[in-house]
């Protein structure tokens, strides 16, 4: 790739009149930055976590490409150190995630019976936390609703967390509750439809 | 890289933009969740492939309204393969359903809640005429 073709994608991205710059940057430099593993950092073998990386960069330059400058390095230079440190940042981050919480430990997955298709027997124990974490997105595309059940599977209690996902914080303290309760008898009604079983019968 | 693998790493990009609201992926996930479809019901509405979806998603969500937002609209169809009418649609509803959320989040709860009270149950689409609602598959 020419560092011509990577110019002019680059103005366009800086272009008001361009909406669809954004995407196009992302179809062609997505792939070519999860082909390249020079900027992993030893010793992550994690694919999903190093794919999150690799698109948390792209997006973020495609949504910021004034904090690029080109008269000193390479977009593709760029993207990978960008990509670097957003891997630092999600180790960072499941690392102190996995510290306060027994990951998944709030639910049982039941596994499927009768008819219902099966997963793959190479799944460990019969379903994986990200088929798990994908088949949730798929269920709740609002993304309130994803944040909110995260917090449910990792057992948070606490009224305001909720509150702040749904954004209730201006509404009395009584009426947040009732408004969280409503979301999270919904969410973990449809969650219980999957298939997810909850240890404390909630 | 095979185009499958591109297709799934566009569609997983379009996942987490969803996220931004500087993206179209963001108004695209306030619109499915208000009328309750998946991303095929949604492609179908638009008039596009399920690729064309995620291509559309990453495109920056056009402000404003006149001249200036038919125009982005256009070019943003025309890259996604889309019908820029249903899209234009699409973007005003999801910026009607943010401007109703900033100004009475209990309200659109509640209005929510009710349709999730319905005897059919939430997975049922808002309107008739709306294509099938997400089944939920067993894990």
């Amino acid at each position: 790739m020419s560092d011509e073709i990577d110019h002019d994608l680059y103005h366009r991205l800086c272009d008001d009149r361009s909406p669809e710059a954004q995407s196009e940057f992302c179809e062609q430099y997505i792939p070519l930055l999860n082909a390249d593993r020079r900027w992993i950092v030893p010793g992550v073998r994690d694919e999903h976590m190093i794919t999150d990386a690799v698109l948390r960069a792209v997006l973020t330059f495609v949504e910021h490409p004034e904090r690029y400058d080109p008269t000193k390095l390479k977009i593709m230079d760029y993207l990978r150190m960008s990509a670097k440190g957003d891997l630092r940042n999600l180790m960072a981050r499941e690392r102190k995630h996995s510290s306060r919480r027994a990951p998944l430990d709030a639910v049982d997955l039941q596994r499927s019976v009768g008819n219902e298709p099966q997963e793959p027997a190479s799944l460990p124990a019969g379903v994986s936390q990200d088929l798990l974490l994908r088949r949730l997105r798929e269920r709740f595309p609002d993304p309130r609703d994803q944040r909110a059940v995260r917090l449910i599977l990792d057992g948070a209690k606490k009224n305001e967390e909720f509150a702040r996902i749904y954004n209730l914080g201006d509404l009395p303290l009584a009426e947040q509750r009732v408004i969280v309760k409503r979301h999270k008898d919904r969410l973990k009604k449809a969650m219980k439809r999957m298939g997810i079983r909850f240890r404390d019968g909630g | 890289m095979t185009a499958d693998e591109t297709e799934r790493l566009m569609a997983r990009a379009a996942m987490l933009a969803e996220e931004r609201p500087f993206f179209v992926a963001a108004a695209l996930a306030i619109y499915r969740a208000l009328r309750q479809i998946d991303n095929a019901a949604l492609a179908a509405e638009l008039g596009c492939t399920e690729i064309g979806l995620s291509r559309l998603a990453l495109c920056r969500r056009p402000d404003g309204d006149g001249a200036m937002f038919r125009t982005q609209v256009e070019r943003i169809a025309r890259h996604a393969g889309c019908r820029a009418e249903s899209l234009a649609n699409v973007l005003r509803a999801a910026s009607a359903v943010e401007k109703m959320q900033a100004a009475t989040p209990s309200a659109l709860l509640a209005a929510r809640d009710r349709i999730s009270e319905e005897p059919a149950g939430y997975e049922t689409p808002i309107e008739p005429d709306a294509p099938a609602g997400v089944k939920d598959a067993p894990l």
